[in-house]
This record gives structure tokens, C-alpha cells and sequence, in this order.
């Protein structure tokens, strides 16, 4: 018997078994609750409470069009400390950067670039801000929800001081249990790396006093785009 | 076993915490400001009770099941690359880590918390080694740092600290030369643990919960520690208690959703992030080698027992902040590692009741805990049970107490020894105050005993009535 | 209405008054009340210790001895005493004498204030009691037996009374059995605080329905030289103008 197969006949003595069981009648809920909250509202409801919460969470919060996307980009990008850009690979990001970085005279490097890992590590560290395009985002938490991959590494959102995300209002679902149900549609090709974000680290471990901005980025804003 | 957290006995310890008023103050606070931001939550979330019946149901099906499940987390968890290691208890435990640390040339090491890493006393054993393990969470870097001090709450382990002293430690142990704005400080220890994420060789965590159908690590966290232990060092190990299982994504849902509220009264943790696997072969960051550590140390001796419902915990800490006697002695009161109303349902069955027999005297039986569990625990029904074996099963209370309660038994179960002892009673107005009466008469006056009972009063009223 | 009087052993030797107006209370409200006189103590400060097998002799006797006048309700005024009613069918499970005996009783026991609103249907008792009060509500008997509003409901009706809320209100006194006085330094320190709370409020009575909370919360009082009047809710609604 192996040490998996000792530790687990273990348990199941423990249960008052003798061997490894079939698998178990998955549970079912007793209640449907989780799946009714903020279920008449609409993609504007939703993008409006995401909002709304976004603030309460200590983020910055931009709306825009988007054909005014690139300014809006750029004001929040100004408000951040001067500074190298790093940002995921990702087609949209690739059309509005390159101008930007030109136009503030920023170095902008797309994570997919370079090379070795800790080179790019220590770009990604020594950035000002690093960006984003959400891939789902949660109205109830004010949420995004990132993959991690070749194109977007976990240092991406969590290195910089700052951090922009970009939330295409189509994506914006109502609470975790769309989200943990999206997560789960890729069950069989899952990244190593999800990541659900909201707003910056915080902590109130002294004296709970609540502090913005630790170990991960101390600044976060949120560009919601409405007609993307 | 590193369940222990103070040498002194009860008695000292009550002393001690009841004596140190900032932490009764901190405690308080803590209670008061967090309780409410909880039921906040819980309100707007509405169908509070609902959601708990979920969670409790969800968490009894994977202790009744736990064997299946950790079979297929394990089977899942290889599948996507992780090395999975099991340890029956903390020495295993530790063996393995060791081995991990070893072959991977590993001299630094970043830590984000973990209650079953101090539980098997991780910190100690590397150190030991030579191996340079530091604590990232805030409020447990602040720890370590003042003279590895013990957590006094499972979620804000440095509530017993001010920010003075804080100030002090970091001035003298690391250099520090700024005020004691808690902000202040904050900036300082980000700019020391930077250095420390990017330079660590290994990064370790503990493990909130194990999504058995992807072979998922689901962690909750809001400071970016837990995510930089596990994304820039090239080793990470997950340490995880094997009970910490979810069937699939589904019902983690649930979990973190009542694990935030729980816990700090908020909708979500700055980061919940879910880790199937080492990095892939194109990615450029995150772990090459990812090592889970799945711990029984005991565990698998309270599934087999009465108080199988008490491994439901997802260790949110609610229950220690309801309890009115953690309120006044925090969690060094009880000098165990999981204290309050968890640490009294849990610590005796997991860790002996010999040695901790004591904790479940820490409580006044008053049932706030059970209103507040997110997963229905029966704490005060696991309390009772357990006061009821350490006096009649393992029998290990004094002869004296012993003789004392059945003394009473003896007298209250016989009418008329009760009704002698009883007009006799009034005499105790004049006895000397000791023993009990002593321990009362601390801080309240003793009630004077009227002299006729009740008894008295009706057999008059009685026989009046029967008159007229 | 006949019902079986269970004192409580607290109300029988220490807070005698409050079995005397929980009778005259009853009778007032047009029950016959009988008190057997073989009944103790329900046991629960002896069980909550851990030693249930000795506080099942205690537990018998009173079994038989408020089931002996085969009333329909036993009444007493006290939340935990209930609770630990309630519970007898559980110590005495697998019985096959004691049992049913148990479960007979526990179905038939109900605290004061529960029984004069839930049975007898009577939430203004006629009382008149003038000036600001605060009600603590206690732990076994609030959350664990679950009678909240009973107590309130009839509090409210008394003319003059101005009942309070205060910080804390739901937290335990610290009594807690036995735990007062083998815990007595933490024990002493909830009281102390419940007592500042209960101060801070400005009341010149604390009205309660359980006599063990109440000597506990009155020891305090007493000690700090406060001005405020220790009432059981049974006291408070028989009192008139």
C-alpha cells in the first residue's frame, strides 16, 4: 500500500469503513438562495452597483466609452507615480499602449516579452503600474477575475504600486457564484493561476486600524467601459 | 505538537490576561467593531440562515465522504502537476518539508499564515535547519519580529499589541525610524518583505480550502503576501489540514462567501486565488515545483469521534469574537493555539484531554457561539460533552471536586436531606467566606439568605386558602 | 388552568420572593397553582460541570414530583431551569422508564413569562411600575430555550414603565453554574462589565426573568453601591400603584 493509500484507508476506518467508496450522490443544495441574488439586474444594474462598490473598496473608479477609452486610460495612468508600464499581452492593450507610452514617455513592456524570469520579475517590480483587461468581474464585491498565462503573469497585477484594470461592462456578472461557475467551465484546462481581485491589499492588523496598500498594489483603478 | 502556547496554568493565565488591560480594550473593540460589520453583511446578504444551513451541509457531506474526496483531490491535484505528500502527523510533516527544503538548496523562506503550519510548529523545526522562514501577514511578521510572540485571534493575531510597541520592535529590531501611524509602519515592513518575496527560495501557505474535482488550492487573503509566496519564489509547499476539502468550485463559492463575512465582516477577501498546478512551461513566473502537504495530526481521531461536526470549521473566528469570555483573556487566555469556543469544542479530542482538559472550563455555557457558526457547529453541545467526559469517562478530575459534587448530587437528589440542607442554608449568611462563597464574593456581594423559604411561605398560603 | 409549581431551588431559599409573586402572579391571573414540596433542583449547574450521572438522581426526583399532581402545565420562573426540563429526555435517552416520564414532563414545563402570553394569552398584567428600567435578557433562555419576546411583550404593558436598550444587552452576566465560582476572576469580570453597561444607561431598575443571572448581576450592583433595583420580571408585574 502506498503512504496515499495508507493515509486514505485511515480516514475511511475513521468513517467506519474498510474500503475506498464509489463516488458519493453529489450533494444537492437545499435551497437555491446564492443563485438569486441580483438576478433581475440588468447588464446597467449590475455595472452601476459595481460602481457604486468599487468605492467603497478604496479603488478608483473611471467609466467611459469605448471610443474615449485611450483618454480615459491615460488619466488614470497619469495619476499614477512616474514610471515603467508592464502589461498583460492582450489584443486591446496592444492597440491603446504603444501611443500612450509614446505620449508620456513611459516604457511600456508587454509581459510576454523578454526574458529571463527574473529579469522580467524585476521589470514588473521596478514598474510604476501594471494593466489589465478583466476577464469576468463581480457587481456584488466589485471583483475582476484574471487568468494567468504566458500573456499575463501573476506578477502583473500584484508587483506594481499601481494597477489599472480594464472592465468591459459585458462581463460584469452578479456575485461569486457566477463567478465560481465561469471559473468552473474550464475545470479540464484550468491556468495554475486564477486570480479574483478587489481593489488594493489592505490590512487592519494593527490596532484595526484599516491601512491601504501592503504587500500587493497600494492603488488600484477601475476603468469600466459601457459599451464594450 | 505545537498546540500549546503557554506554560503558565489556568490560573495564571487568568492573572495574567484579565490583568492586561489594553488587550481586554483591543479585544473589545475588535468584537464590537467586527460583529457588527458582520451582521451588516449578513443583513444585506439577507437569508443568513439559509446560507449557513448550505455551508453546514456542504461541509458534512466532505467529512462523511472525506476519504473519496481526498482520493479524488489527490488523483486531481498530481494530474495538474503538484507533488502531493501525506503526513498522518506534524513530525511527518515536518520530515517531509525538511526533505523539500534540502533538495531544493533552501535557505529563505516566506510564509503566509497558516494556522496548521503553528500547529506542528513549522517555524521552530526550520529554524532549526538554519533555514530562515519569515512571516509575511502583517500582524504575524510583527509577531515574529517582537520576540515570536503568540497570536492572540486566529484572523488578527496582533490585536494584543499597540501600536507603540509595535513601533518600538520595529525600531529595535529592524531599524525603523518613523512615528507610529500605523500607515507609516505598514510602508516600512512593505519595503522589507519585498526584498524577502523576491529573494526566497521557497514560499509557504497554508491552504483555506482543496477543490477536490480540479486538484485546486483555494486561498483567501488582502495583503498580497499569500499571492507573492506563491507566485515569485520557484518552490511553493501548501501545508493543509485534510479536512479542508470542497467537492467542486460550486460550493466554494459558498465557503468564501461566508468565510469573508465571518471573518472580517467583509463581502470578499482582497484576493481569493485559486492555484491548480506549478506554472506551466510558458509562463514566466510562479512556482516550478508546487508540494502539497496533506496533515491528519488527529484529525482523522475526531472524525471517529462525537465531535466529527466540530472539522466542519473553515476557522473564520466568529466564534471568538461572540464569546464573552474571550472578550476579556483574547486567545492567550486559554494557551492553546485554537482558543474560544473553537479551541474548547476541538482541543481535548484533537490533542488530548489530559493536557487540555482546562480550555473547556473557559466558558459560561451562554450559546452566542452556535447563533453565529457559518457552518452550525454544535460548540456549546460539544462543550458540555466534553466537560461530561473529562468528569466521568476519562475521570480526570480532582477526588476532591469529585467528592464535593457528589456531596450535592447526593443531597439535591433526596427530598429530604434537599429540604434539611435547605432550612440549614440560612446559617451560610454567617459562615466564613471560604471556598466557594471566597471565589464569589471577589466581585459581587454575597446574597443573604432570607431564613424562610419559599416552601414555608406557600404551606401558609396554602393552608390559608384551604381555610377560606 | 391547575398548574404544578416548579421553584426552582434558587427562588426556593434565595430569591424567595419571586416564588411568592410567581404564585400570587398565577393565581391572580386565575390559576389553581400547586407546589409539591418533595421536588430539589433541576441539576443543571451539576450537569453543565460535566457530572450528569449525579445530577440524574436530583433530576428523578423532580420528574416525579411535579408530575405527581398530573397538572397540565408545570410553571417555573426561570429560563434555564427549563431549558434543563427540556433536556431531561436526553439524559434519560434509551430509558425505558425514565424516558417517557421525561419526555412527558419536558412536554409539559414551560417558563412564567412564556406561559402567561403563549397559554393563558396575557400580555398586560395590570401592573405599575413608574421609572426607567433595563431587561436583561438571559442566555439559556433567550437563545437556547428561545422565549425573546414573551418577556417584553408583558413588560411593555406595564403603565409607567420605560423599558431601555443598553450596550451589551445580549451578552452573558457570566453566571453560568458553577462557572462563577470555579472561574470566579472571569466570571467576576463579565458581571463588572454588564454592570457598567446597565449603569451607563441611566435605569433605576434591571428587570430579568431568571434568578440565577440576577443574583449574579445584584452581587455586582450591591458591591458597587449602585442605585439600581434588581427586579425578576414576576415582582416587576405584580406591582401596583
Amino acid at each position: 500500500m502506498t503512504i496515499r493509500e495508507q493515509f486514505i484507508r485511515a480516514v475511511g476506518k475513521a468513517l467506519g469503513r474498510s474500503e475506498l467508496p464509489t463516488a458519493p450522490v453529489p450533494l444537492s443544495y437545499c435551497h437555491t438562495v446564492p443563485m438569486g441574488v441580483m438576478k433581475d439586474s440588468d447588464q446597467d444594474e449590475l455595472a452601476r452597483a459595481f460602481i457604486e462598490y468599487s468605492k467603497v473598496i478604496g479603488a478608483d473608479i473611471f467609466e467611459t466609452a469605448r471610443d474615449a477609452l485611450r483618454d480615459t486610460v491615460r488619466q488614470a495612468v497619469d495619476l499614477c507615480g512616474p514610471g515603467a508600464v508592464i502589461a498583460a499581452n492582450d489584443p486591446l492593450l496592444r492597440e491603446l499602449l504603444p501611443a500612450l507610452a509614446l505620449a508620456t514617455k513611459r516604457t511600456i513592456r508587454f509581459w510576454n516579452e523578454g526574458e529571463p524570469r527574473e529579469e522580467k520579475i524585476r521589470f514588473a517590480e521596478r514598474a510604476a503600474l501594471g494593466i489589465a483587461v478583466a476577464k469576468l468581474a463581480l457587481a456584488e464585491s466589485a471583483t475582476v477575475l484574471f487568468f494567468s498565462n504566458e500573456n499575463c503573469g501573476r506578477s502583473v497585477t500584484l508587483l506594481p504600486e499601481s494597477n489599472v484594470y480594464i472592465i468591459p461592462k459585458s462581463v460584469i456578472r452578479s456575485r461569486l457564484t457566477q463567478g465560481m461557475a465561469f471559473v468552473r467551465e474550464y475545470k479540464d484546462r484550468l491556468p495554475s493561476s486564477v486570480n479574483f481581485v478587489s481593489g488594493p491589499s489592505a490590512t487592519s492588523d494593527i490596532e484595526l486600524v484599516r491601512v491601504v496598500g501592503v504587500h500587493g498594489p497600494v492603488r488600484v483603478a477601475y476603468i469600466v467601459v459601457h459599451d464594450a | 505538537m505545537s498546540i500549546k502556547t503557554s506554560n503558565l496554568n489556568l490560573k495564571q493565565r487568568m492573572e495574567k490576561n484579565l490583568s492586561d488591560l489594553f488587550m481586554r480594550a483591543s479585544i473589545a473593540h475588535a468584537q464590537d467593531w467586527i460583529n457588527q460589520k458582520r451582521e451588516d453583511r449578513y443583513v444585506e446578504l439577507g437569508h443568513f440562515e439559509k446560507w449557513r444551513d448550505l455551508a453546514a451541509d456542504i461541509r458534512s457531506h466532505v467529512l462523511d465522504n472525506l476519504d473519496y474526496y481526498l482520493d479524488q483531490f489527490a488523483e486531481n491535484a498530481q494530474k495538474a502537476g503538484s507533488i502531493v505528500h501525506f503526513a498522518l502527523d506534524g513530525r511527518e510533516a515536518i520530515r517531509i518539508a525538511s526533505e523539500i527544503f534540502q533538495q531544493r538548496h533552501a535557505k529563505k523562506a516566506v510564509k503566509s499564515k497558516s494556522m496548521v503550519t503553528e500547529e506542528i510548529g513549522l517555524n521552530e523545526a526550520l529554524e532549526d535547519m538554519a533555514v530562515e522562514i519569515i512571516e509575511t501577514d502583517l500582524g504575524e511578521y510583527l509577531l515574529q519580529v517582537d520576540g515570536k510572540d503568540k497570536p492572540s485571534h486566529i484572523v488578527v493575531p496582533a490585536l494584543h499589541k499597540n501600536r507603540r510597541r509595535i513601533r518600538d520592535v520595529l525600531a529595535e529590531q529592524k531599524g525603523y525610524k518613523g512615528d507610529d501611524v500605523p500607515e507609516n509602519m505598514t510602508r516600512f515592513v512593505r519595503g522589507i518583505l519585498r526584498e524577502a518575496f523576491l529573494s526566497a527560495d521557497i514560499g509557504v501557505t497554508g491552504c483555506n480550502f482543496a477543490v477536490a474535482e480540479t486538484g485546486t488550492i483555494a486561498l483567501m487573503t488582502n495583503e498580497g503576501n499569500g499571492r507573492f509566496a506563491t507566485s515569485i519564489p520557484k518552490t511553493h509547499i501548501v501545508f493543509m489540514g485534510m479536512e479542508r476539502i470542497v467537492p467542486t468550485f460550486k460550493e466554494l463559492d459558498i465557503m468564501f462567501s461566508m468565510l469573508a463575512r465571518s471573518a472580517v465582516g467583509a463581502r470578499a477577501s482582497v484576493y481569493m486565488s485559486l492555484i491548480t498546478g506549478p506554472r506551466t512551461q510558458t509562463e514566466s513566473d510562479g512556482p516550478e515545483e508546487l508540494h502539497l502537504i496533506i496533515i491528519d495530526n488527529g484529525r482523522s481521531k475526531v472524525l471517529s469521534s462525537p465531535f466529527k461536526n466540530v472539522l466542519r470549521c473553515i476557522r473564520c473566528g466568529s466564534c471568538m469574537l461572540e464569546c464573552p469570555a474571550f472578550r476579556h483573556i483574547g486567545g492567550h487566555g486559554y494557551g492553546v493555539l485554537y482558543s474560544g469556543p473553537l479551541g474548547a469544542a476541538l482541543v481535548p479530542v484533537l490533542a488530548g484531554y489530559k493536557e487540555h482538559k482546562d480550555v473547556t472550563r473557559i466558558c459560561s455555557l451562554c450559546g452566542a457561539c452556535n447563533d453565529v457558526c457559518p457552518v452550525k457547529i454544535p460548540l456549546y453541545e460539544s462543550i458540555m460533552e466534553h466537560r461530561r467526559i473529562i468528569a466521568e469517562d476519562e475521570k480526570l478530575t480532582s477526588w476532591i471536586q469529585d467528592a464535593a459534587y457528589s456531596l450535592y448530587g447526593k443531597i439535591i437528589g433526596n427530598s429530604m436531606l434537599y429540604q434539611a440542607a435547605t432550612k440549614l442554608a440560612s446559617l451560610a449568611n454567617w459562615a466564613p467566606r471560604f471556598g466557594p462563597l471566597k471565589e464569589w464574593a471577589k466581585a459581587r456581594e454575597v446574597p443573604k439568605l432570607p431564613g424562610k423559604r419559599f416552601r414555608d411561605w406557600f404551606a401558609k398560603h396554602k393552608a390559608k386558602e384551604d381555610k377560606a | 388552568m391547575e398548574i404544578s409549581f416548579f421553584v426552582t431551588c434558587i427562588a426556593d431559599s434565595v430569591l424567595t420572593n419571586v416564588g411568592v409573586k410567581s404564585v400570587e402572579l398565577l393565581e391572580k391571573l386565575g390559576c389553581t397553582v400547586s407546589f409539591n414540596p418533595k421536588q430539589t433542583c433541576c441539576g443543571q449547574p451539576l450537569a453543565n460541570t460535566g457530572y450528569q450521572e449525579k445530577a440524574k438522581k436530583s433530576m428523578r426526583v423532580l420528574i416525579d414530583a411535579l408530575l405527581e399532581d398530573e397538572c397540565e402545565y408545570a410553571v417555573a420562573p426561570s429560563g434555564s431551569c427549563v431549558l434543563q426540563v427540556k433536556e431531561f429526555p436526553r439524559f434519560f435517552k434509551g430509558d425505558p422508564v425514565w424516558e417517557p416520564k421525561a419526555k412527558l414532563l419536558a412536554d409539559k414545563t414551560r417558563e412564567i413569562s412564556d406561559f402567561i402570553v403563549s397559554v393563558l394569552n396575557v400580555t398586560d398584567a395590570g401592573a405599575e411600575l413608574h421609572g426607567r428600567a433595563a431587561y436583561h435578557p438571559s442566555c439559556h433562555m433567550s437563545r437556547l430555550l428561545g422565549v425573546k419576546e414573551a418577556p417584553l411583550q408583558l413588560l411593555e404593558h406595564v403603565k409607567g414603565l420605560d423599558l431601555v436598550p443598553f450596550k451589551g444587552q445580549d451578552k452573558c452576566c457570566g453566571f453560568g453554574g458553577f462557572f462563577s465560582v470555579n472561574m470566579a476572576d472571569l466570571s467576576g469580570a463579565m458581571v463588572t462589565e454588564k454592570v457598567r453597561n446597565i449603569a451607563d444607561a441611566g435605569v433605576e431598575y434591571l428587570i430579568g426573568a431568571d434568578g440565577a443571572c440576577l443574583m449574579n448581576i445584584e452581587g455586582r450592583i450591591r458591591q458597587e453601591g449602585l442605585r439600581i433595583k434588581v427586579l425578576h420580571i414576576v415582582e416587576a408585574l405584580m406591582t401596583t400603584a
